[in-house]
Formats: C-alpha cells, sequence, structure tokens
C-alpha cells in the first residue's frame, strides 16, 4: 500500500486551520482587552510576524522537497492458500 | 498631564482620575519566556543530535522530509501560539485605582473574564502579603482588601511592591472619605 505525500500536507492544512483558530481567538482578546497601551498591539504584531515567519519558512522546505512524486509504501503481508503445496496420497 | 492620566478603561466616571494601574509581577512571566526558549531548542537539538550520531543509520527521503517539516511545523505553532496566550492572560490581569474605587479585571482564561470594584469609602482592612525568597529579593506579593460590599475581600496577587500599594490605598481611601463627609456636611437639606 502506497501513502502519498500530500496526505500529510492535508493533515497540516487541518493542523493550520486549527492554529489559525487559536490565534484569531487571542488576537480578539488582544484588540478588544488590551485598551491601556500599546505594548499589547506590538506583541500582537510580533506574535502575527513570527506566525508567518513560521509559515514562510516551512513553505520554503516543503517547496524543495518532491512532494508531488514522495510516496511511503507499506508491505501488507497476504496469505494465500497455495495449492500446488497439496500433497495427495 | 501625565501618562497614566491619558488612560481611559471602560466604565471610567467623568472626572474620574486613575492614580494607579497595577499589573502582576514581571518574573511571574518570565518563567513562559524560560519555558518558550527551551522548548524552542528542543527540537533543533534533537535534530542535531541525529544528525551527528544516527547519521549512519536514519536518511530520510522525501516523505519522511516532509513529515519532520510538517511536524516541527506544527510544533513551533502551537507553542508560539500558548505563549501568546499566556502572555495575554499575564497582561490582561489588571488592576486599576482611581480617586473613587478600585477596579479589579482578572483574565482566567479565554473568555472568561471577570470585572469587579469596590468603592474606596466602604473599605475596611488592607493586608499585604510577602511570602518566599524570591518574592523577598524581587519585592512581590500579595494585597488583600477588606470591604463592606459584596466583593467582601479583594486579592492582588503576585504585584509589586505590595506594601507601597496597600498603603497607597489607604491614603486614596482617607481621602475618599474625608471628600464624603465633606459633601454630606456641605449638602443642603
Amino acid at each position: 500500500m502506497e501513502i502519498p505525500a500530500f496526505i500529510i500536507l492535508i493533515v497540516y492544512g487541518v493542523i493550520v486551520f486549527l492554529f489559525c483558530i487559536l490565534a484569531f481567538f487571542n488576537i480578539y482578546h488582544a484588540i478588544r482587552f488590551g485598551i491601556f497601551d500599546t505594548a499589547v498591539k506590538f506583541v500582537t504584531l510580533i506574535f502575527i510576524l513570527v506566525s508567518l515567519g513560521i509559515f514562510f519558512i516551512t513553505g520554503l522546505f516543503l517547496a524543495e522537497s518532491h512532494w508531488r512524486d514522495a510516496k511511503f509504501f507499506i508491505d501488507i503481508p497476504t496469505f494465500s492458500a497455495d495449492t500446488s503445496k497439496n500433497v495427495r496420497n | 498631564m501625565s501618562n497614566i492620566q491619558k488612560i481611559h478603561f471602560p466604565g471610567q466616571h467623568h472626572n474620574e482620575r486613575i492614580f494607579l494601574v497595577i499589573r502582576r509581577h514581571w518574573l511571574m512571566f518570565a518563567k513562559h519566556v524560560f519555558w518558550l526558549l527551551f522548548m524552542a531548542a528542543l527540537p533543533i537539538l534533537i535534530l542535531l543530535l541525529i544528525n551527528i550520531f544516527l547519521t549512519d543509520f536514519f536518511v530520510p527521503d522525501d516523505f519522511f522530509t516532509i513529515l519532520i517539516v510538517c511536524g516541527v511545523s506544527t510544533y513551533y505553532l502551537f507553542i508560539w501560539v500558548f505563549f501568546f496566550r499566556d502572555f495575554l492572560d499575564f497582561y490582561l490581569d489588571v488592576w486599576i485605582l482611581t480617586d473613587e474605587r478600585i477596579v479589579s479585571i482578572e483574565q482566567l482564561g479565554l473568555f472568561h473574564r471577570v470585572v469587579s470594584e469596590v468603592n474606596l469609602t466602604k473599605i475596611q482592612d488592607v493586608t499585604s502579603i510577602v511570602r518566599g525568597a524570591f518574592a523577598t529579593f524581587f519585592n512581590y506579593g500579595e494585597t488583600h482588601i477588606q470591604s463592606a460590599g459584596s466583593e467582601k475581600r479583594f486579592i492582588f496577587r503576585q504585584i509589586p511592591d505590595p506594601n507601597g500599594i496597600a498603603r497607597t490605598i489607604l491614603t486614596l481611601h482617607d481621602s475618599a472619605r474625608q471628600s464624603s463627609d465633606q459633601y454630606h456636611e456641605t449638602r443642603p437639606l
């Protein structure tokens, strides 16, 4: 059985979606309740920039890989009745 | 106008003056920073060790390279977002001392926020507690405020200079009581 590499990318896409939801909730709290000074805005900006940086570096590595062709092969043993070895007296 | 006078918070009364905005001591967030640095360094150390000691046994092909890249990316994304959440949990805990009241705003996690206030004239007792070697060296601790309102006891946790904060509260309480007494004496019948 072969598992194509894009399966990993699909799973990674789901994980990125979950990350974006978490990030959205955190940024929402920062904007709505971080009212007193610019420190929260600055840290929020840093958070967004570093997150984009992680995505960018991940994209660089993935662009270098041959993810369209990469596959993982699993040998699943099969059992079949080999009638040629049956001995009849 | 000083910087603190430029601050406005939701629900602030007209002509209400802010004296202090208190947040938890910076040391409380420092442990999150060290934890982040440790967690960020961990995959790099593991990959370096694999590269040094297991090169002959482990030669990643494209599939495993993609798996490792996506795995490490996921790891860094989530430790980063949880670090940001810890920062907000630390930074959004605020205690505001004004000339009329004390407002306590505590962020207890996402979507859980507790805002309470006590009028300065209703304060009955203020206690400051500094417990432990770290707290003594870095001068942080708790200030407990006993009031006559429904919120019986306010607690400022892990704040810098709790003794100074307690003295400031008592000074503001005395000023508020004097103003209140003068108002009642001069109020026309």
